[in-house]
């Protein structure tokens, strides 16, 4: 019944938001501009748009709370003004907390012609922090002040939270459930020939394995138990004291201490409305605004009239705060990345982005129809060790010089990408732009480093007392050595078993199954990429309890630079200190940085005026962003 | 009413082996949307999982799924969130209109080439239907469709490359029919040039075999024109055993396919299945096997009804 009634509301809003919009022209017979794109998964909505083209779709239709400049750089462009936060200083001469204050423009409306308020944003902002919340939004990981309280719904939550914890640590399980999960566990690992006696308590992999996933499935279900219990006992927490609006414009924004990468998760949050989103919103209760997911209205450049046969349309929103889009109607249509190019060639589609090979850049200086822009992807290729695993630094420094990087980089991306020197995208302003080589490749010096640590070659065998050297790499190249450093690892398996190395390369055909042994920290060396944020804030991955620090990298000096680095917003201060970390975390030898690449976006010139597409695109401001300005012939 | 019985005794444990190969699938919907992704914080990850109901052993997951399935519910799709019966529904018509399309047509050439091969065995024209059948059971699908799509809209410009409409215009009513049945050619024609292979060598072997009957030979020396004995006596015995190839693939019409969508951009079935595959969607996954199975159920009784139509020696008990 709530579903029959949520469905009828949602096609009453949309129709009323098409169709009786105040000052909406009608642009049916418009000229279109046609984009190529893929698939899209259908969740056009400010809060739960996930993958790549929907967030694009979810970009045009709304609008954000605080604009960024092509550095990535909070301006005025957004719907409010930016302030440069305020420092609050406490007794022991610290950074106590910081106050971020945005002030909403005068006259600006959502394409439905109700006025953007203060209601809208703080509404925005409690949906994100919702304890039910499933969206790809990491705005809980900003220590806004009283935000934890309001996601457990509990003013002391902390205390309760680590007893939950401890209680689980110091578990002690039943016999049936050990036996239980070792079934399960011996089920999952039957492929590596694994059998149940090894996960109960006398066997190798009890303690690691059985207890541990008891323990930890115990507090997870014991800490979901809890919110849920929270919230179903009556609402307790109803705000969250750092997020108040001061008046009618301006809302405040107060952190914990300082947080320079905290800008860009609370600042550009799509601001969307209240009256169309939050019909019964309550905490905890998301359904109503999941159920617009199909229907979406903001106050961005563009109005969503449909998804159809495989094509979202869109049409301009005649009260966008930054004067009417010039094309008045947008089409996206699904393909197959294969056909971007021929079919942006053929003229069915004006824009679209396929995957830039050298190839493709030679096809298209061919073609008289076709202007392309090369732009930064912000994120690198790496190839990781587990300093776990290969525990000898000196060996996982003779690794790396035995990583011959330049030759398979130039043959996979040719221009499209090059070689970098230090583990962060090149794009990033800390990124430090004199470095140097730091492992160059000489199996000569690899050996030496094997030396060192302890190894010798006896009969051709590489071994340290009587155990040779062994290492298993794992990457994720389709099973077909697709892969931008295949042709690096495959190197270093010929160069390593020439040297008397025991060498295991898988090539994952599934890319799921590499990501699991990875975890599993099965593999010694892999071959990954990271995707980048525009602070280039390392504690996720560096730290020592970094929770993605899959390189098991431990050096208290990188955590004290790491801690400091977060504590400043004085951006030539922490160049320095992220120069310094870089160098760290090169000489532990963890992560081989391999390479920069480009991403290609390809335009028709017989449809698109280039003249007015926007200039000096970065990775932080594509076309997109200034789309309204951009004209078809 | 025994054999209803079993069908829903053969769905159960379709449905739990289905549920324990995807539970065991390497990765899961969470760990997919956020590999890769630094930002993420196990914690979340956690509530995540319990959020969308992964969290539990295989076991309870299943009958948590089944105590849904058996009233109607088969859940949230995880990508798209949004009740899975309505996704299937929604772009089952699409898969099915080319299949159906496709299955007419490979008929219609199938098994008339096949009745004339098998009739002048040997000859010039059999070789002929037999190899161009061949070459089109051994054509890979994703080869086939490039050169079509290079051929007849790249060179010739005949035809649209990809995709369902033109999406330029706003066509409605009958022209956005027309235009629809434009971009369906090129899918069509493969569905049709791979598949037609099969179902022709089958309608000769079928042709042959009852060319050879007893009865065939009877009607011969009772001095009937060959032209009788072929359409009137041969060709209604060929019948019954195609006549069961079709209830068979009712399934196949409307699972999609998944490299023709994939390649043209069609919003079918196929391809939403293999999306739903590799990001780990369990609901979908589970409710679209699930329609499969019951398709296949329906399938086998159907071809069994018929069988009983067509050939007057079955009777059904």
């Amino acid at each position: 019944m709530k579903k029959i009634l949520l469905t009828i509301l949602v096609i009453l809003v949309s129709l009323s938001s098409n169709l009786w919009a105040k000052g909406q022209k009608d642009y049916s017979n418009e000229p279109a501009l046609v984009l190529g794109s893929d698939a899209f998964n259908e969740k056009f909505s400010p809060f739960y748009a996930e993958s790549g083209y929907d967030m694009e779709i979810n970009k045009l239709i709304q609008a954000d709370l605080i604009g960024f400049d092509r550095n990535a750089q909070p301006d005025n462009t957004g719907l409010a003004y930016y302030q440069d936060p305020k420092e609050i200083i406490g007794a022991d001469g610290k950074v106590e907390k910081t106050i971020y204050t945005f002030k909403l423009k005068d006259g600006i409306t959502f394409s439905d012609g109700t006025p953007v308020t203060i209601d809208d944003v703080m509404f925005s902002y409690m949906v994100l922090a919702d304890p039910n919340y499933t969206g790809p939004s990491t705005l809980y990981s900003v220590n806004i002040i009283g935000i934890n309280e309001y996601r457990f719904d509990d003013m002391d939550y902390t205390d309760t939270v680590a007893g939950i914890k401890s209680a689980a640590d110091n578990y002690e399980p039943t016999e049936k459930e050990v036996a239980d999960m070792a079934a399960e566990l011996t089920e999952l690992y039957a492929a590596y020939g694994v059998k149940v006696e090894d996960f109960l308590p006398e066997g190798p992999y009890y303690e690691d394995d059985t207890l541990s996933e008891i323990r930890s499935r115990k507090y997870k279900a014991d800490e979901a138990a809890y919110i849920t219990g929270n919230l179903s006992d009556g609402i307790d927490v109803l705000s969250i004291p750092g997020i108040v609006a001061k008046d009618d414009k301006t809302i405040e924004i107060t952190i914990v201490g300082v947080d320079p990468a905290a800008i860009y998760k609370i600042g550009a949050i799509n601001v969307a409305s209240k009256a169309y989103y939050g019909n019964g919103f309550v905490k905890g209760s998301l359904e109503g605004i999941e159920a617009l997911n199909g229907a979406p209205m903001g106050a961005g450049e563009y109005r969503y009239v449909s998804f159809e046969n495989n094509v979202v349309s869109l049409v301009a929103n005649d009260l966008y705060y930054k004067g009417v889009p010039k094309i008045k109607k947008i089409k996206y249509q699904v393909t197959s990345t294969s056909n971007k190019l021929e079919a942006v060639k053929l003229g069915d589609f004006d824009i679209s982005d396929p995957t830039a090979s050298p190839e493709m850049i030679k096809s298209i200086e061919e073609s008289d129809n076709i202007h392309y822009e090369l732009i930064d992807n912000l994120g690198y290729g790496y190839i990781g060790i587990n300093a776990t695993n290969v525990s000898d630094k000196n060996v996982r420094k003779g690794l790396m010089h035995l990583m011959d990087r330049k030759p398979a980089i130039q043959a996979y991306y040719g221009n499209l990408a090059s070689v970098i020197e230090r583990p962060m995208s090149r794009v990033s302003w800390a990124y430090p732009k004199d470095s140097t080589e730091f492992y160059g490749y000489n199996t000569e010096k690899a050996l030496e480093y094997f030396k060192e640590a302890g190894y010798s070659v006896v009969d051709g065998i590489l071994q340290k007392d009587g155990v040779q050297l062994s290492v298993e790499i794992g990457i994720p190249a389709d099973g077909s050595g697709s892969h931008p450093a295949y042709a690096i690892v495959l190197g270093l398996k010929n160069a390593g078993e020439a040297m008397g190395m025991a060498v295991n390369l898988t090539d994952y055909a599934d890319g799921n199954k590499f990501w699991d042994d990875l975890d599993a920290e099965k593999l010694d060396i892999w071959c990954a990429a990271w995707g980048a944020t525009p602070d280039p804030d390392m504690y996720q991955i560096y730290h020592s309890k970094g929770p993605s620090n899959k390189y098991k990298i431990n050096d208290p000096e990188l955590d004290k630079l790491i801690i400091a680095s977060k504590a400043t917003a004085n951006i030539e201060e922490r160049k320095k200190m992220y120069s310094k970390a870089l160098d760290i975390i090169m000489d532990w030898a963890v992560e081989m940085p391999t390479y920069q690449r480009k991403n290609m976006y390809i335009f028709n010139t017989d449809n698109v005026n280039v003249d007015s597409i926007p200039k000096d695109l970065t990775p932080f401001f594509g076309y997109i962003d200034e789309i309204e300005v951009m004209e078809l012939k | 009413m025994r054999r209803l019985l079993l069908s829903v005794l053969i769905l159960f444990g379709v449905s739990m082996i289905i549920y324990t190969i995807v539970r065991m699938m390497p990765g899961d919907y969470i760990s997919s949307i956020t590999a890769g992704n630094p930002m993420v914080t196990p914690e979340k990850i956690a509530r995540l999982r319990m959020l969308y109901g992964l969290d539990t052993g295989v076991v309870e997951g299943y009958f948590k799924w089944l105590s849904q399935a058996i009233r109607g519910n088969f859940g949230d799709s995880f990508i798209y969130r949004k009740p899975v019966a309505e996704i299937i529904s929604s772009k089952m018509w699409t898969s099915f209109s080319l299949a159906f399309t496709a299955f007419i047509l490979e008929i219609i050439i199938a098994v008339p080439l096949g009745i004339i091969s098998a009739t002048r065995q040997y000859s010039k024209t059999d070789y002929a239907v037999t190899t161009v059948a061949l070459v089109g059971i051994s054509l890979p699908t994703f080869f086939f469709a490039a050169i079509l799509q290079r051929v007849f809209s790249m060179e010739l410009g005949l035809l649209p490359l990809q995709g369902m409409v033109t999406a330029r215009y706003d066509y409605q009513g009958f022209m956005l029919f027309l235009d629809i049945a434009k971009h369906f050619i090129l899918p069509i024609t493969v569905f049709v040039i791979t598949g037609v292979g099969s179902l022709m060598r089958y309608s000769r072997t079928n042709m042959l075999e009852v060319l050879n009957a007893d009865y065939v030979r009877t009607a011969r020396a009772k001095g009937l024109s060959e032209q009788t004995v072929i359409y009137k006596h041969a060709f209604r015995n060929t019948l019954i055993p195609i006549v069961t190839l079709i209830g068979g693939s009712l399934p196949g019409l409307f699972s999609g396919a998944i490299i023709t969508e994939g390649i043209f951009a069609i919003d079918g079935l196929g391809r939403t299945a293999l999306i739903a595959l590799r990001m780990g969607d369990i609901p979908f996954i589970m409710a679209f096997n699930m329609f499969l199975a019951v398709l296949t159920l329906l399938g086998t009784i159907i071809a069994d009804i018929l069988y009983a139509v067509v050939d007057p020696r079955v009777r059904l008990s």
